[in-house]
């Protein structure tokens, strides 16, 4: 769906964006993580034609951007950097100007569509009150509903539950999982790892300007070779095992070992009771901080 | 890589190009228009000469402009006599024979009208809201807007400078048409007119430009000229007057008669010579004026009685230098290196002369009207 | 999309409280006249007002040289500097874009918006001065016992009929219109140039003052043919008669060469900028 080659904005001396090789494919959960200041809002905003890239090429759908973008963007919806509206006007004018704005969608199933817009994002209800009376987190679901009024095939959403409450954010998750399941690709880009972590299956993460890791989610979440194992009788684990065991953490246990069906029939066949077992598996906090190498707000003192 | 499917740094600057070419195409055309060639219409002056004397009777109308730099102070009572000198004047004209026409002088937002017809003259002021109707002969008058088309203006040169050189000047474009020019030189060094420049249409002889240098200037102090012409005569309706009607004031006038009034008061009488020059009654009949010299150098004298006279000196000593005269007389002079005007005050006489004469002639001119006796 | 930028004009209140303010002026400046019936001094003091207090109809027409030189420049100037830059720090420009619509049409609605508001203005502006004229400075009824528009002089002295100066103000309304296409082409311009409303409309007001100057400047006779303010009040040259059309053809023709000039220098501008605030 998106592939970008050599991909580099400067603005002036500042690379903003280096080199970005990124790939989503149809159907993906791409979560793009970086801290602020990374340059994902950038990045975005060249996939989307609002920002021109000092080198490199892009294809978005399969079309070089932003040649033909025109093509492109009706099957795209977006949400980029915090959502944009008409203070004066009502949400619901204010979707119905941005759908008459573009080409295509009948004028006669405008207010349908503007309608089942709103009730996806949880905003059935709304009145004729000017956006400017708005929440944060009722406009970020206006935004929302803006990039899903064409029913389209890619959805770019730029921090999507930027000022939404947990149980919005839960909310607006289930919405994109029902869309991915019904085959929308979603490219979200976040500063918070938790977000990506539970939605996503394959994440990009920006370190100063750079993509520095682009895998499936499964693939980083490898097991480490080592077995957590829960005994209330810990002192009798290390006995058994025998320098197996790498760490000990009260009754919390970690031991080398491949296989916790094997060791936990080895423990229970030496009388050791086991209240937890499972594989260690790499944490996505310890891979992006393995990926990035300082903190980008960060100001170190010249060396 | 297809150039332009991501990187559009070139389409902008393409962009950017084809805007600056815009830009150079329309800058370029009132240069072009500026210098494109005038196919030399080569018309002798003597014979241009004559064609300009004859072509009082061709139709026309336009829109002309006239500009002095003359820098003559606005004196009181005269200030649009002086505006017409010292700034700039624009004109709609329309004319159909030497007894039917009319001058519009066009101002932001108003408008001054002057009508002739065969019966009388009418002038329409939009600013004041009157229409006169002027009866009468004005055998002398201020200048005003309707002697400085160029039509008028080069008549008027050249009827009054009747031995001065003519040469021939390249041709030009004015108002569109391909003029022909020719330079007329005073001949004497009295007056301060060094060259006056004429181009006139050749195939009817109306002059469509008329400019004034001034000696010791390098560019001309008066400019007239049309900046749109067509030959032809205007519609009729255009040069009837509006009709008298209630919401806008009418009065009819007997020509003002200034020199009949001025004789009335029976001021001095005027020297049969100045600076050696004699005189040439204006007007038959009027003592209190007279004119002097012959062609550009020639000068216009009024004897002013004497309360009226006081004022007028006053005036110009406001703004002028004083030129030293005998007999405890006092003179000043108000120079604007064209146009010159002097006033001498001899006892409780006063004397006012103007033309486009040089200093040395006045200074004489003074001598001579202070020691005017009787 | 032209239908988008009519809506969001129109559903503003900012647009109404403009063309209120542009009709408070001359109604004010009536009131004043009407109570004191002291007029300006012919060629002073705007055109035609000398002339409105015996010829009430004549009173459009005076208040559209009131409003013209400052008024209806600034507004347009604000509205346009806010048209492309506005939209930008307000973040919807991006969505508008997105959407998508392409830059070019963008640009077109938003000029067509801004002509749609100078009409509604100056018609406002003559509606309301019609009437103001008529209330305070007279009507005369005919026989029939019905008000008639009285009788309007024109600049020449000729009477206009109602007719006529129905034809002579549509002509002013167009010829005010295409001057401040003028003004709106350079305020859009800078408005893609910058994503500060006020710092467009600041820039191409500092533009027109300074041709204002230029214009009065004998020195800078030169360029004065091509300065966007020289050929302002020449609709002034509708109510001559016959009407002068020097001036108008000039005027119109360098308001649409300023345009061509800005709107190209604003679409190059536009199309390959980046838009990220």
């Amino acid at each position: 769906m998106i592939i970008t080659h050599d991909l580099t904005k400067r603005y002036g001396r500042t690379v903003a964006v280096d080199s970005v090789e990124l790939e989503v494919r149809e159907g993906d959960r791409y979560g793009l993580l970086g801290p602020n200041g990374s340059g994902k809002t950038t990045l975005v905003r060249m996939l989307l034609g609002l920002v021109f890239a000092t080198r490199g090429e892009i294809e978005v759908l399969g079309r070089p951007v932003p040649k033909r973008i025109q093509e492109v963007l009706p099957s795209i919806g977006a949400l980029v950097e915090g959502p944009g509206a008409y203070p004066h006007l009502s949400g619901r004018v204010n979707l119905t100007l941005f759908d008459a704005a573009g080409a295509g969608g009948r004028r006669k199933d405008r207010r349908q569509r503007v309608s089942d817009a709103l009730e996806r994002v949880g905003l059935a209800g709304i009145d004729r009150r000017p956006v400017r009376n708005y929440s944060l987190g009722m406009r970020q679901r206006l935004g929302l509903a803006g990039a899903l009024l064409r029913q389209p095939q890619l959805l770019i959403l730029d921090e999507p539950t930027n000022g939404l409450d947990p149980r919005g954010i839960r909310e607006i998750r289930d919405l994109l999982d029902e869309l991915n399941r019904e085959g929308t690709t979603v490219f979200l880009s976040s500063h918070l790892l938790a977000e990506i972590d539970a939605f996503c299956t394959r994440v990009g993460v920006m370190d100063r300007g750079r993509l520095v890791l682009q895998e499936d989610l499964s693939s980083l979440r490898a097991p480490t070779g080592r077995v957590t194992v829960g005994s209330p009788t810990p002192e009798r684990v290390v006995a058994l095992l025998d320098g197996r065991v790498e760490h000990r953490d009260g009754e919390v246990l970690t031991v080398r070992h491949d296989d916790p069906g094997a060791l936990n029939a080895e423990l229970v066949a030496a009388g050791v009771t086991v209240t937890a077992i499972a594989t260690e598996r790499r944490t996505l906090e310890q891979v992006v901080l393995d990926a990035t190498t300082t903190s980008s707000d960060r100001v170190e003192a010249a060396g | 890589m297809d150039i332009g499917r991501t990187v559009v740094t070139a389409q902008g600057l393409r962009r950017w190009a084809v805007v600056l070419g815009l830009v150079l195409v329309l800058a370029a055309v009132p240069v072009v228009v500026n210098v494109w060639p005038v196919r030399a219409a080569g018309v002798d002056p003597a014979d241009l000469r004559s064609r300009i004397a004859a072509s009082g009777i061709q139709a026309h109308q336009g829109y002309a402009q006239s500009a002095g730099l003359l820098g003559l102070p606005a004196l009181p009572n005269l200030t649009q006599v002086t505006a017409l000198v010292s700034g700039t004047t624009e004109m709609r004209t329309w004319y159909a024979a030497p007894d039917r026409w009319r001058v519009d002088v066009l101002g932001e937002g108003t408008e001054h009208g002057l009508y002739q017809t065969p019966e009388a003259q009418f002038t329409w002021d939009f600013g004041d809201n009157q229409l006169t109707r002027i009866e009468g002969a004005q055998p002398v008058r201020l200048p005003r807007a309707a002697d400085l088309t160029p039509p008028a203006l080069a008549r008027q040169v050249l009827s009054a400078a009747a031995g001065d050189s003519l040469t021939p000047l390249d041709a030009k474009r004015v108002a569109g048409v391909e003029a022909a020019g020719m330079r007329l030189t005073p001949a004497g060094t009295d007056t301060t007119v060094a060259h006056v420049d004429i181009w006139a249409d050749p195939e009817h002889g109306l002059p469509l430009q008329v400019e004034v240098t001034a000696r010791g200037g390098a560019r001309p102090v008066f400019v007239t000229r049309f900046l749109e012409i067509r030959f032809g005569a205007p519609d009729a309706g255009v040069l009837t007057p509006p009709a008298p009607r209630p919401g806008i004031g009418y009065s009819v006038a007997e020509a003002p008669d200034a020199l009949s009034a001025l004789n009335r008061g029976q001021p001095a009488p005027l020297p049969a010579t100045l600076a050696g020059l004699p005189r040439r009654d204006a007007v038959a009949g009027v003592s209190a004026a007279g004119v002097y010299g012959a062609g550009l150098a020639s000068f216009v004298v009024l004897a002013l009685p004497g309360r009226s006279g006081g004022r007028a000196f006053r005036q110009i000593t406001t703004y002028g230098l004083e030129v030293p005269v005998p007999d405890g007389n006092e003179a000043a002079v108000i120079e604007t290196g064209l146009l010159n005007v002097l006033a001498v005050r001899n006892r409780n006489r006063t004397f006012l002369v103007a033309g486009l004469v040089g200093p040395d002639l006045l200074r004489r001119v003074a001598t001579g009207l202070a020691g005017v006796t009787g | 999309m032209i239908g988008v930028e009519l809506a969001k004009l129109f559903r503003r209140p900012r647009t109404y409280v403009i063309a209120a303010l542009l009709c408070a002026l001359p109604l004010t400046v009536a009131i004043f006249l009407a109570t004191t019936r002291i007029p300006p001094p012919p060629g002073q003091g705007g055109a035609f007002l000398s002339a409105v207090l015996s010829n009430g109809a004549l009173y459009p027409a005076a208040a559209m040289a009131l409003v013209l030189p400052v008024f209806l420049p600034v507004s347009v100037a604000v509205l346009a500097g806010d048209a492309v830059a506005g939209e930008a720090s307000a973040g919807t420009l991006r969505y508008l874009l997105i959407r998508p619509v392409s830059r070019s049409r963008l640009l077109v609605a938003k000029l067509i918006s801004l002509v749609a508001f100078v009409l509604f203005a100056i018609v406002s502006v003559l509606v309301t001065s019609y009437l103001t004229g008529i209330l305070l400075f007279g009507v005369s009824t005919s026989s029939a016992g019905v008000a008639l528009p009285p009788d309007v002089t024109s600049l020449s002295g000729v009477t206009i009929s109602p007719a006529g100066l129905a034809l002579r103000l549509l002509g002013t309304v167009a010829y005010i219109v295409i001057s401040m296409l003028g003004v709106a082409a350079i305020a859009l311009f800078l408005s893609t140039v910058t994503d500060s409303s006020l710092g467009a409309a600041m820039g191409a007001l500092a533009v027109l003052v300074t041709s204002q100057v230029l214009v009065t400047l004998d020195a800078a006779a030169a360029i004065r043919p091509y300065l966007p303010t020289r050929y302002w009040l020449a609709w002034v040259d509708f109510f001559r008669d016959p009407v002068l059309w020097r001036d108008i053809e000039r005027g119109a023709g360098i308001q649409l060469v300023y345009l061509a000039v800005l709107l190209g220098a604003a679409w190059a501008n536009f199309l390959t900028k980046d838009v990220a605030n």
